[in-house]
């Protein structure tokens, strides 16, 4: 278990650009906050959902107190719709700002995708065409964010289920340049990047060899599931509510051993387990860690 | 051609681009993430119309009203209201009073925190009388034609006391210690409700009738609002008041 805290020299240098410390966190659900809270040892951070905790006062804001004083703090927004073709809604960031006042997150993170459009609130986050003009405009949005917001943030790459054939950028092309041009980090989902891989039929290893793993400033691992679509291919859905499969382990291991060990957090939101199964997938990761840090080593 | 998916992902029919069904991953979870939004706000209309007819009701409630905001926890404002217009559920005229009763609810929990009156001794709840006052921000009053408390509180706790079918019911909800609680509203409430909605001192409600015999029943009445902070001050605590 403190395996990963004892090999401190083999981190790459800027693991945990924002403050993220080079362990396992857990995305936090409601119904383990209070086994979670009784022993914080249990992960080295934990990371919510913004919108989850914009309450104007009342309980909600006196938990979010006691989770940020107990552990680095990654805020994770899902609304802000950084791919939108609208401005970003001020509002929205004044929310934004507000819990970040209050907490003094180790991290912000936020995703490649729309989810608002002509004022509806979709509730998912929706794929962006991969072309200039959208670069330009998701460049605009995050660098209007971090100036708003006063931190750099980390932007997740999506998992995505249609292409457009208006695309003409690679994906991690199009984060990378991104990145560059922002100076934001990157957060890798090696389980969406497993799921896009295989819907789009792209390899993993070409697609991260078009990113500079030092941006990296958190990994999730999460669970995908696989349907049919309509023409009987099948079709892998970042599903957020199934065990973590195997490959994306394998990608995972892939990822720290060519990168350097960075902040991983298992991340889970449907159908929410009990805490001491989601606690084998954090020991699992540790596990990679570790082993990643004794090759490093040798 | 986000115009286009937007407006794709909330029609009823598929569009044609869709070749190999793939787009329909994101109409579906569009609909199943906010019919599972509702359900956490609605649990006992889910109940009382049983979780089939609830998912369909939900289907078209979402593609009529969708989100204008990334606050789940607001979504569900006008189902009361959808609710009340959705002419097969005519016959049921409490379900969009026991929407609107479980929407308060959820609004209670996040509403804003403020000071409430001290009213521990007869001098302190004498000075509350002469303080600008207003309805705690967490606070709803449900006006029903129905016993609306009673159906939801049979709905969700099982050793409820049985509704008598005929009453007409004015629940307040609201949030005491960070416990969303509910009642129902005395008869003399509604008065006091509407006058402290308009942030006004107890003092200005009966100078407009200072002879009434009702009065000692206001004060009285005043008293325990304000014991169980649904009337808060409308500034910060100096004496008399306190957290």
């Amino acid at each position: 278990m403190s395996g990963a805290h004892s090999t401190m020299s083999v981190f790459a240098p800027n693991a945990g650009p924002n403050g993220l410390p080079p362990g396992v966190g857990i995305g936090l659900k409601r119904a383990h906050c209070e086994a979670l809270l009784a022993d914080p040892s249990l992960v080295d951070f934990v990371e919510i959902h913004a919108e989850n905790f914009m309450s104007a006062g009342g309980p909600n804001l006196i938990l979010l107190d006691r989770i940020a004083e107990a552990w680095p703090l990654s805020i994770h927004g899902v609304g802000l719709s950084i791919g939108g073709k609208e401005r970003l809604d001020r509002e929205h960031l004044h929310r934004l700002r507000k819990l970040i006042d209050r907490t003094s997150p180790a991290s912000f993170s936020e995703h490649l995708a729309w989810s608002s459009h002509d004022g509806v609130y979709f509730n998912d986050l929706l794929p962006v065409v991969y072309d200039t003009p959208t670069l330009n405009r998701v460049i605009v949005n995050i660098n209007e964010a971090q100036d708003f917001l006063g931190v750099r943030m980390l932007l997740e790459n999506p998992s995505t289920y249609v292409a457009f054939s208006a695309s003409s950028w690679h994906e991690a092309e199009f984060l990378q340049q991104i990145a560059q041009s922002t100076g934001c980090g990157l957060l890798l989902d090696v389980n969406n990047l497993y799921v896009s891989c295989y819907n789009h039929d792209w390899s993993a290893q070409d697609w991260l060899s078009h990113i500079t793993l030092d941006l990296v400033g958190e990994i999730h691992v999460a669970g995908h599931e696989a349907i049919q679509d309509a023409e009987g291919q099948t079709l892998l859905i970042d599903s957020h509510g199934d065990p973590v499969g195997e490959p994306v382990f394998e990608l995972l291991e892939h990822v720290i051993t060519r990168g350097g060990i960075r902040p991983v957090l298992v991340e889970r939101d449907n159908d929410i387990p009990p805490l001491s199964v989601l606690l084998q997938e954090t020991d699992q990761v540790r596990q990679i860690i570790e082993r990643t840090a004794y090759a490093a080593v040798l | 051609m986000q115009a286009s998916f937007a407006h794709a992902l909330l029609e009823t029919d598929l569009p044609e681009v869709d070749e190999h069904g793939r787009f329909n991953v994101y109409r579906n979870n569009l609909r199943i993430t906010l019919r599972n939004a509702l359900r956490t706000t609605f649990p006992a209309v889910e109940k009382l119309v049983g979780e089939d007819y609830f998912s369909a009701l939900t289907l078209l409630y979402v593609e009529r009203h969708p989100p204008r905001s990334p606050i789940m926890t607001e979504y569900g404002h006008d189902f009361a209201a959808f609710l009340s217009g959705f002419s097969p559920l005519s016959d049921y005229p409490y379900l969009a009073d026991v929407a609107r009763l479980e929407f308060a609810r959820v609004q209670a929990y996040h509403a804003a925190d403020t000071h409430n009156f001290r009213m521990d001794s007869e001098a302190s709840a004498i000075a509350a009388l002469d303080i600008r006052a207003m309805l705690h921000p967490s606070v709803t009053v449900v006006v029903s034609e129905n016993p609306a408390l009673s159906i939801w509180r049979a709905q969700l706790e099982p050793d409820a006391t049985p509704l008598i079918p005929d009453a007409t019911e004015t629940a307040i909800i609201w949030r005491q210690d960070d416990l969303v609680t509910e009642m129902l509203a005395h008869a003399d409430d509604a008065l006091l409700l509407r006058h402290f909605a308009q942030s006004q001192t107890f003092a200005a409600l009966i100078s407009e009738f200072p002879d009434d015999p009702s009065v000692a029943t206001l004060i009285a009445r005043f008293i325990n609002l304000a014991i169980a902070g649904i009337i808060v001050p409308t500034h910060t605590p100096i004496e008399g008041e306190m957290k």
